[in-house]
């Protein structure tokens, strides 16, 4: 069955017809062409998916997109459609904390929205906050190192995305 | 799906109560059910994430009812419930991850009865009570451990839906949570215990609850263990006894399976260390 | 040699951390992977496949599915117009089901929900066959049969003389000296036995491509994200028919590969082309990740088997070992693993007899393939944890043990290569042991663990060696083809491919170094077959050491088509001209910006001055190395050009009440020969580092009846950013002649020690022999037991 989806991407408000059993991941991808959001497990394991759903991050694999109705939806795209890139997005390249970058869509809002929740969190408290993307490459450390420089204010631009 | 509601009110939410109703709460478990083959072509699917009167934690006369809708995070961020029941706030933060988190919610661990469920044990330790509506809005509150059939099932009827979670605080209890996983997030439990301990002046014991879950197909709570150390003093001797115990129940109950091999001595072990650990 | 400092080479852009080239489409979202590609018409392709196996397919309905609306086409094992068997080992579609991975049927469909559903409904009748799954099972002598070509063992030794479930073109033996000898000189012997398990590259991108026809050049076109495009493109001529010149592959941004896709990719590409041939419309096929477990190789797993024998005065005398891996139902690259895993055999020791057998063996599994080391991690767990057990044995210092056996210059190693080059594997040992505080902490933990009841601390120290490159497994040859455009921007590209580990970055970075050009100024484009030479496969780490000798070579045959051109023009000869910063000089003393034009020259304007005289501006180069005299009989002769060295140090806790394992710290050291790029070099070493750490604790493919069981992230469990250790990393350079500015191998040696040393540290925490992989919660209270 389909219907009426009327939600908010990214600042634009978005009325698209979907199955009524259709996922997040899968109109975002298929019927919104945002593809910076991949699927890596379609579980909710590996945080690929990541998107920012009314302030806070999920696993849009396991995000039933009926579900969306009037909501605030965030991904990976939002961040650059002004053509400047976030500090978050600056920091990650810097200090190399990406490799394949399949993760690293993920990892970036993560990071960002970690740090809104709490803007001087511990070493400990961003290693918990970015726990639920996987990532095989990197190892973390360089991830970890690059949330921990926009925490420390390397990057003199806002950096919040959310009110 | 044959049917899709997505109501605003839990009054509006009653009228589609219907025999094949499925409800969606975060979806984190229902959405990976689906993708493994889960068939909701026959089910009505009520949608319960656009209903706000079922999020939000209430606290009245040494209790808290949390709404069935509210997320593990919620609890985790909400200060009351860290302070009077910490060891629901622990239970919760050993959820999946903070997208798990940010999206399931109590009533959804507890609709599920996974025996893995990590807030479980606390919320049994805290004496939990399910609330229950009928479609014709009739309430019944039913206690956690009989709510819990087996694994997967519930009590819960066809007309039937969780409004809430009671659970007592326990503020002045020693509390703690401890979650047994092969890595430090996004862990199903392997193990996990709760315990609460309050105690007289004469340092004899005034309460003592203990709990173990992912051991047997429903969450324990060893009602008559806890009542034998009633008025009693806690040493050496009795944490080695209570552990012991405990263990040899949770044998007894599952049988010896290949789990046990590792899953019994571990039990003993760790009740015994969070007993010591606690100072009780 | 010496430790790698910043800024401490005569080269402007080598050894220098340059940001990925490839870091802003990554960091934006916009890199197309494969499953990013869509287009109009397309059709979802996906696979059928059974539940149990081996089976022989009696019947297959597709009535049911061929009636959902959306189904296109529906090809089974009994179609008789579809190529069935690859040019490789495995089938695209087969009716003897051999393994959890083997396709049935292959199906397209308008949608994803109809193609789901479609594989759903197709009923699959088979009659089930007796399978073998262990190693040990394979071998019994009535066994059945897996393969046609396998042979039995005569005497322990593979021989074809006899049937059996042994894969003969995975033998491969060691014999150096005399064994028998060096037993009877050695005053103690030991010998122990090792296993470890299956284990999952788990990259996050599951495998993806999509295969159409391109009406411009009228090629059957597929694009993925694979290891190895030209690897790839064989697969899509062999399943289409097409010749080469007419099957077109291009490169996809990788999510991730490890060793993994290399022939998964190429038989999905290969079934994509059958159904696009079949339904003339584009092919989009997407594994999930279950599918991506069961389809893909895996690690292999092992069992070892050694014996070795040492004089008091610890120098090792004999060694002799037994090592035998699953390869699984397809002879995949065991054939090709095996022999590095023979070289390897004896550790980086120099030993005087050797005598080692390796082989695999046929069972009902998923086959064994390249996963990052191609078979080191294994070896080097048996082989570490061997070490640490003799040097109990001698009642010896573990430390001691290896600095009296090491392979230093001049010394043989296993196959009797001399070792002429620079070995600095006892300095990197004592920088790690002083960093480490390795003495100090050793009695530290072992008098923790005298008094603690519930927590056990270890550490333990790992010295590996990898040879670098294919070495005489292959011919380590390739291809680059660079041009200049006229207004001073750069196209690079090469045969091999971008696989996450920064390859692009360093390419970039070589031909940046030899062009005096600025990184902005270079292009990296990805492999189209069309476009670029085949330069073999993106394996055995040897994308910088080896592959980008011919991109060095084209760059400095350009750089100096340039300064000739400069040179003539200001009237000097070309060794006065120097080129920086996208400025071509005569003097090479000092570059001042206000340089009088008469002695110097913008890059483009050499560019355009050149388009427009009819001047080259574009060289392709190849490379080949000198061949290694490898006598593959007696596994004797020059395995390797060169070898890159580590050293590693982990530390543990070990909670033994419940087998929870914290690794604390990891120290490690590797010998870069040159270090292109500290920065990617570094994350090299925390990605490996980490990916050992799950292959020394969590992971591992729970297999049933050849059926995966944990075929999910929820259930394969790879480390989290919350259960990394503490790492330490430590760069050293040495003198080499091979390898692109000196650059050893870095991707495998990154990880290759480390779950050897995490469970050497494991055993010492516990004082037992950890023979096994992974240290499971249930394994530390077996051993405790």
């Amino acid at each position: 069955m389909r219907m009426q989806l009327n939600t908010t991407v990214n600042d634009v408000a978005v009325s698209v017809e979907i199955e009524q059993d259709a996922r997040l991941l899968d109109v975002l991808r298929d019927q919104l062409g945002l593809l910076g959001t991949k699927e890596g497990c379609g579980v909710g394991e590996c945080g690929a998916c990541t998107v920012i759903i009314n302030g806070k991050t999920a696993n849009s694999c396991i995000t039933l997109a009926a579900s969306m109705e009037d909501c605030d939806i965030k991904t990976i795209e939002y961040l650059s459609k002004d053509g400047e890139l976030h500090p978050m997005q600056e920091s990650f390249i810097d200090n190399s904390a990406l490799q394949c970058g399949f993760c690293t869509p993920g990892f970036v809002l993560s990071g960002i929205s970690l740090l809104e929740r709490n803007p001087n969190p511990t070493t400990e408290e961003i290693k918990e906050g970015l726990s639920g993307n996987i990532c095989r490459c990197t190892g973390y450390e360089q991830i970890i190192k690059a949330v921990e420089d926009v925490r420390d204010k390397k990057y003199n631009k806002d950096g919040a995305i959310n009110e | 799906m044959l049917n899709y509601y997505r109501p605003k009110t839990i009054e509006e939410c009653l009228e589609y109560i219907c025999d094949n109703r499925v409800y969606i709460a975060g979806g984190t478990d229902l959405l990976v059910e689906m993708k493994n083959g889960h068939d909701l072509s026959n089910n009505t699917v009520i949608d319960l994430t656009h209903i706000p009167e079922l999020a939000g934690v209430k606290r009245e006369y040494g209790e808290f009812e949390i709404m069935a809708c509210t997320t593990h995070d919620d609890i985790v961020m909400n200060t009351d419930i860290n302070k009077c029941l910490k060891v629901l706030s622990s239970a919760c933060r050993s959820v999946g991850s903070p997208q798990i988190r940010n999206k399931g919610t109590l009533g959804g661990s507890i609709g599920t009865a996974s025996p893995a469920s990590d807030p479980m044990p606390a919320l049994m330790l805290a004496d939990g009570r399910v609330v229950i509506i009928n479609k014709k809005g009739a309430i019944r509150e039913e206690k956690l451990e009989n709510f819990i059939v087996k694994p997967g099932i519930t009590t819960l009827k066809k007309d039937e839906m969780i409004l809430s979670i009671k659970v007592k605080s326990l503020e002045d209890y020693k509390q703690s949570f401890f979650k047994i996983g092969r890595r430090k997030a996004l862990a199903i439990a392997r193990l996990n215990f709760a315990i609460a301990v309050l105690k007289n002046d004469d340092e004899t014991i005034k309460d003592i609850r203990i709990v173990v879950g992912a051991a047997l197909p429903v969450t324990k709570r060893f009602y008559d263990i806890e009542k034998q150390l009633i008025g009693k003093k806690i040493t050496e001797k009795v944490i080695e006894q209570v552990s012991k115990e405990i263990s040899e129940q949770v044998l007894a109950i599952a049988g010896p399976r290949k789990s046990s091999e590792y899953k019994i001595p571990v039990i003993r072990n760790v009740i015994n260390r969070m007993l010591k650990e606690m100072e009780v | 040699m010496s430790l790698f400092e910043h800024n401490n080479n005569k080269y402007n852009v080598i050894g220098k951390d340059i940001k990925r080239v490839d870091g802003l489409e990554k960091v934006k979202g916009t890199a197309l992977y494969a499953a990013d590609l869509y287009k109009q018409d397309m059709l979802y392709g996906g696979n059928v496949r059974i539940k149990e196996y081996p089976a022989k397919i009696t019947n297959i309905d597709t009535s049911l599915a061929l009636s959902i609306p959306g189904v296109v086409k529906i090809i089974t094992c009994f179609d008789t117009e579809a190529k069935k068997h690859s040019w490789a080992d495995y089938c695209y579609i087969t009716d003897e089901v051999k393994f959890c991975g083997d396709v049935v049927a292959i199906v397209a469909a308008e949608t994803k929900k109809a193609l789901d559903q479609a594989i759903k409904s197709i009923k699959v009748d088979y009659e089930l066959q007796e399978g073998v799954y262990t190693v040990a099972d394979a071998l019994k002598e009535d066994a059945p049969i897996i393969r046609e070509k396998g042979v039995g063992l005569v005497d322990g030794i593979p021989s074809k003389d006899k049937k059996g479930n042994i894969f003969i073109d995975s033998y491969y033996p060691i014999r150096k000296g005399d064994v028998e000898e060096g037993f009877k000189k050695s005053d103690v012997i030991i010998e122990r036995e090792y296993t470890v398990p299956f284990i999952d590259q788990a990259y996050i991108e599951p495998e993806a491509c999509m295969v159409y026809h391109d009406p411009k050049d009228g090629s059957i076109t597929g694009e993925a994200s694979a290891q190895n495009p030209f690897f790839t493109r064989r697969y899509l001529a062999d399943a289409s028919g097409y010749p080469m010149s007419e099957s077109r592959f291009i490169q996809r941004t990788l999510g991730g590969t490890f060793g993994g896709k290399e022939e998964g990719v190429g038989v999905q590409i290969g079934r994509a082309a059958i159904l696009h041939k079949a339904t003339r419309r584009p092919i989009k096929m997407v594994n999930s990740r279950e599918e991506s477990l069961m389809d893909s190789s895996k690690r292999h797993a092992f069992n070892f088997k050694y014996k070795i024998g040492a004089t008091k005065d610890g120098k090792i005398q004999a060694i002799e070992g037994t090592l035998v891996d699953n390869c699984g139902a397809y002879n995949n690259q065991t054939q090709f693993m095996n022999w590095r895993a023979s070289v390897h055999s004896a550790g980086v020791y120099d030993i005087p007899n050797v005598k080692t057998d390796t082989y695999g063996v046929f069972t009902n599994n998923v086959h064994g393939g390249a996963m990052r080391g191609y078979s080191s991690p294994q070896v080097i767990f048996a082989q570490e944890q061997l070490m640490n057990e003799l040097a109990k044995e001698l009642g010896m210092d573990n430390v001691e043990l290896r600095r009296k056996n090491i392979i230093r210059q001049n010394s043989l190693t296993a196959t009797s290569q001399l070792i002429t080059e620079e070995v600095i594997l006892e300095e990197m040992m004592d920088e790690l042991l002083n960093r480490s505080d390795y003495y100090k902490k050793k009695k530290e933990y072992e008098d923790f663990n005298k008094t603690s009841k519930n927590l056990k601390k270890g550490i333990s120290l790992v010295t590996v060696y990898r040879g670098a490159g294919l070495g005489a497994e292959g011919v380590d040859a390739n291809g680059a083809f660079i041009q200049a455009n006229e207004d001073g921007s750069l196209i690079i590209s090469t045969g091999m491919a971008e696989n996450g580990q920064g390859l692009q970055t360093a390419y970039a970075q070589i031909a940046a170094e030899a062009l005096g050009v600025t990184l902005d100024k270079i292009h990296f484009h990805s492999v189209d077959t069309h476009a670029i030479a085949d330069s073999g496969m993106t394996v055995a780490s040897r994308g910088t050491t080896m592959g980008a000798q011919s991109m060095k070579l084209a760059s400095e045959k350009l750089a100096m088509l340039f300064k000739e051109h400069v040179a003539q023009k200001f009237c000097t000869t070309v060794d006065r001209i120097s080129c920086k910063d996208n400025y071509y000089y005569d003097n090479e003393d000092n570059f001042p910006a206000n340089y009088s034009s008469d002695k110097r020259i913008a890059f483009k304007d050499i560019c355009n001055e050149r388009l427009w005289a009819g001047q080259q501006l574009a060289v392709y180069e190849w490379f080949r190395p000198a061949l290694n005299q490898y006598d593959h009989h007696t596994g004797q002769g020059t395995a390797f050009p060169t070898y890159t060295y580590n050293v590693c140090i982990s530390e543990v806790e070990v909670d033994i009440e419940i087998g929870d394992i914290k690794v604390t710290k990891v120290t490690s050291a590797l010998d870069c020969g040159r270090v292109i790029n500290p920065n990617m070099v570094k994350g090299q070493m925390y990605g490996g580092i980490v990916m050992g750490l799950g292959y020394a604790i969590t992971e591992e493919i729970e297999l049933n009846k050849g059926r995966i069981l944990n075929d999910n992230f929820d259930s394969y469990i790879l480390p989290t950013s919350m259960d990394i250790p503490e790492m330490d990393l430590v760069l050293f350079e040495s003198e080499t002649k091979e390898g692109t500015y000196g650059a050893k191998s870095v991707g495998e040696p990154a990880t290759e020690a480390i779950a050897a040393s995490i469970a050497g540290a494991v055993g010492h925490a516990l004082d037992k022999n950890v023979d096994h992989l992974p240290c499971s919660l249930e394994s530390i209270l077996k051993y405790m037991d």
